[in-house]
């Protein structure tokens, strides 16, 4: 210990109540002073706690098993929207039920198991999360959806017993379905035999075509939406529309992606507006993976995914599974076309289809293939889009898949004209291309949100895609981060900082908006900095 | 996750108010992985422990208004351990009446390798549950520091190099990387000081 040194300043470094200039002078000491270097270690906490920390910290086995956070929320063992039962065999009660237990989850809510003590029948229940009911417009989407498909009666529709738009946390009633959901059998079983795909295609699609005939998208066509009855050979569409509740919801924390972007088609993945045949090709990545046990465009991470959706041909059938007839690839392939009219024409021209091809596969000399199919080719050809000539982006806020997972930040109006990022002293996004342009796309009806952008920098013909994410943090900081999708992982920082620099254009985006039907609210320019593509150290 | 650094009733009190969204939140938060561990090491398969979980947030949900701290002289966490040990035990016994044989698991086995003495079965379940505290103070504590204070203090205390070795591997002075290091292992000492003294 020297003067340099006291017990004061070291504690003071412990709590990083130094300044600059003093932390600096106290490292340099410590790289030559051990005895300091045994005091600091000795005031941060007793060597017993060192070891501790090194022991406890480090992860074993068991660690690697325990993604239990996702599967569901930590809130809903607090069943607080349960009144207390009378009956020690629930939990609680909801409305004219008693709940007898927690069946499963999703990103809408908890479904739950729950008595009809009227009616003496047993129901599923499924009730808006908590965070999401919080939300007007969530709870609005919610009740008006499930009111819509309960509209539609049909064999393979999950029928809705009730919906309950009031109450602290809206809930639909529906009969229990003795069965699995399809996820649950491809994860139990892996792919299907093709008789048992074509039949349960046939019956999604007769679902998904009522559906259709009543106005009604169903959004979220996937396997963990298609029940299958034990016993009888029954399969049953659920959750109408519900994804849309979620889709313009803002959690407060980004970093955990809610739902699954794998089944959505391209429009939707670009957020445009969608139709019933983004259910077509919904279903065609279901009839895929059941057939050869491997989802067509599942990739590592949320926006790989996206971009698979929007521009690759998945791989083909028949290199999966060979045992697949060429007619159902055609088929399969004709649902998983990129453009919407390019799909068949209507959910029950699929499910006859289907009910043809089943009615050959169990029979074949009675009964043929379609002509239509046998005509159709067999492998997708992608279709050209204009990656490399332009630096527009192909995505924008994918509802379910990225919104969910952001803040808006609706306290701040996008400035016109402000100065680039460097000017005004705060950290900035260096781009690895002098000319890169980041485009914001945004689909808010609050033109002070910024929600998602993907940075498209073309060099050497080859298509770079970045995720932008910008929000507020419950302490009130701006956040702002800037994710490689090709390189699975941050090239920039997230980081908090008090300023947002924002160099928007709204005229340029008013221009481009007559030749485009995709429209730029506005422009993020990044200062023209050529870099290495590392951080930017702001620490 | 976040524990907030604030002094706040213990968790136990607040559970009990079930309007307490937070206190939710957080107890579940530091017990999943403390009772999942300890199904596990019981001998259970993934699928039955997530299950068995499951039942043992729901017990607590439902009794924690009805138990008496005084009453049963009993701490908080001897409760959470006794409704563990009672899990794992009524499940193998149901698993047995129902003649289920799960993945060629021995449930006589299973029953008589459940620790037999009060002892160590309380000296392993206040293990796990400071091993959950020691994480959840890591991820308080790793949102609190910048990435490469965190780093210096990972390499140093837990993946055990020198401060030599982890300032080559960072781009510090050994001198920066030791007060990184002793700043982290600090706060994270107040952190889970702050968590024992609440559980």
């Amino acid at each position: 210990m020297n003067d340099l040194c006291s017990i004061d300043l070291l504690k003071s470094a412990l709590t990083g109540t130094l300044s600059l200039g003093e932390e600096a002078s106290l490292v340099r000491h410590l790289d030559e002073c051990e005895s300091c270097g045994a005091t600091i270690e000795s005031l941060a906490a007793e060597p017993t706690f060192f070891q501790e920390a090194a022991a406890l910290l480090t992860s074993d086995a068991l660690d690697e098993t325990v993604p239990l956070r996702d599967e569901w929320s930590q809130v809903d063992f607090g069943v607080e929207y349960l009144e207390p039962a009378d009956d020690a065999n629930y939990l609680g009660r909801l409305g004219g039920y008693g709940i007898e237990k927690i069946i499963g989850r999703g990103g809408m809510g908890v479904v739950l198991r729950g008595f009809d003590l009227e009616l003496k029948r047993h129901v599923a229940i499924k009730v808006l999360a908590p965070q999401l009911a919080h939300s007007p417009l969530a709870r609005q989407r919610f009740t008006r959806e499930a009111q819509a498909a309960a509209a539609v009666v049909h064999p393979n529709v999950l029928a809705i017993h009730q919906v309950q738009p009031t109450g602290r946390l809206p809930f639909i009633v529906m009969p229990l379905v003795a069965g699995e959901s399809l996820a649950e059998r491809l994860a139990a079983r892996g792919q299907l035999e093709l008789r048992e795909v074509l039949r349960i295609g046939m019956q999604a699609a007769a679902g998904l075509a009522a559906a259709h005939e009543q106005g009604i998208v169903h959004r979220d066509v996937k396997p963990a939406n298609i029940m299958l009855e034990h016993g009888i050979e029954r399969a049953l569409l659920t959750d109408f529309g519900l994804a849309r509740a979620a889709d313009d919801v803002s959690m407060t924390r980004w970093g955990v992606i809610a739902g699954t972007p794998q089944y959505m088609s391209p429009e939707q993945a670009r957020g445009e507006s969608l139709d019933v045949r983004s259910d077509l090709f919904s279903l065609g990545c279901v009839l895929y993976e059941v057939a050869t046990g491997v989802s067509p465009f599942k990739a590592d991470s949320t926006i790989a995914t996206l971009r698979r959706l929007v521009d690759e041909a998945p791989q083909p059938v028949a290199s999966l599974n060979p045992e697949l007839p060429t007619w159902f690839a055609a088929l399969v392939n004709r649902l998983l076309d990129k453009e919407p009219d390019q799909r068949f024409h209507s959910a029950r021209e699929v499910s006859e289809l289907l009910e043809s091809c089943l009615a050959h596969v169990q029979q074949p000399s009675l009964f043929a293939i379609p002509e239509s199919l046998l005509t159709l080719t067999t492998s997708i050809i992608p279709r050209k889009r204009n990656r490399y000539r332009s630096k527009v982006l192909l995505l924008t806020i994918a509802g379910v898949a990225l919104g969910l997972s952001m803040v808006p930040l609706e306290e701040t109006p996008v400035a016109q004209n402000q100065s680039p990022a460097t000017e005004t002293g705060e950290p900035a996004v260096e781009a690895t291309d002098p000319d890169a342009v980041m485009q914001v796309w945004n689909d808010n009806p609050n033109p002070r949100v910024i929600q998602f952008a993907v940075l498209d920098l073309d060099r050497d013909g080859r298509l770079t895609m970045a995720e932008f994410l910008s929000g507020r943090g419950e302490d009130g900081h701006k956040w702002f981060s800037l994710r490689d999708a090709n390189r699975d992982g941050f090239i920039s920082f997230q980081e908090y900082f008090p300023a947002m620099p924002l160099a928007a254009d709204s005229s340029a985006a008013n221009d481009r908006r007559d030749h485009s039907s995709r429209r730029p609210s506005f422009e993020l320019i990044f200062p023209r900095v050529p870099v290495d593509g590392r951080n930017t150290e702001s620490r | 996750m976040t524990f907030s650094p604030t002094t706040r009733a213990s968790l136990l009190l607040r559970l009990r108010d079930s309007q307490d969204h937070e206190a939710w939140v957080e107890f579940v938060a530091l017990y999943e992985s403390v009772v999942y561990r300890l199904l596990r090491k019981s001998g259970l398969q993934d699928a039955d422990s997530r299950e068995l979980l499951q039942e043992f947030f729901l017990t607590v949900s439902r009794n924690i208004e009805r138990w008496d701290p005084d009453r049963e002289r009993g701490s908080f966490r001897g409760w959470l351990r006794r409704v563990t040990r009672n899990l794992v035990i009524n499940w193998l016994r149901r698993q047995q009446r129902q003649g289920i044989v799960v993945g060629g698991t021995d449930m006589q086995g299973l029953l008589e390798s459940l620790p037999a003495n009060a002892e160590s079965e309380t000296l392993e379940f206040d293990r796990e549950l400071r091993r959950a505290m020691f994480h959840h103070a890591s991820e308080v504590v790793r949102g609190e520091v910048s990435p490469k204070s965190w780093q210096a203090f990972w390499e140093t205390g837990v993946a055990g190099r020198s401060s030599d070795e982890a300032g080559q591997k960072l781009g510090m002075s050994a001198g920066a990387v030791r007060v990184a290091r002793c700043r982290v292992v600090a706060r994270l000492r107040e952190v889970v000081a702050e968590m024992e003294s609440d559980s």
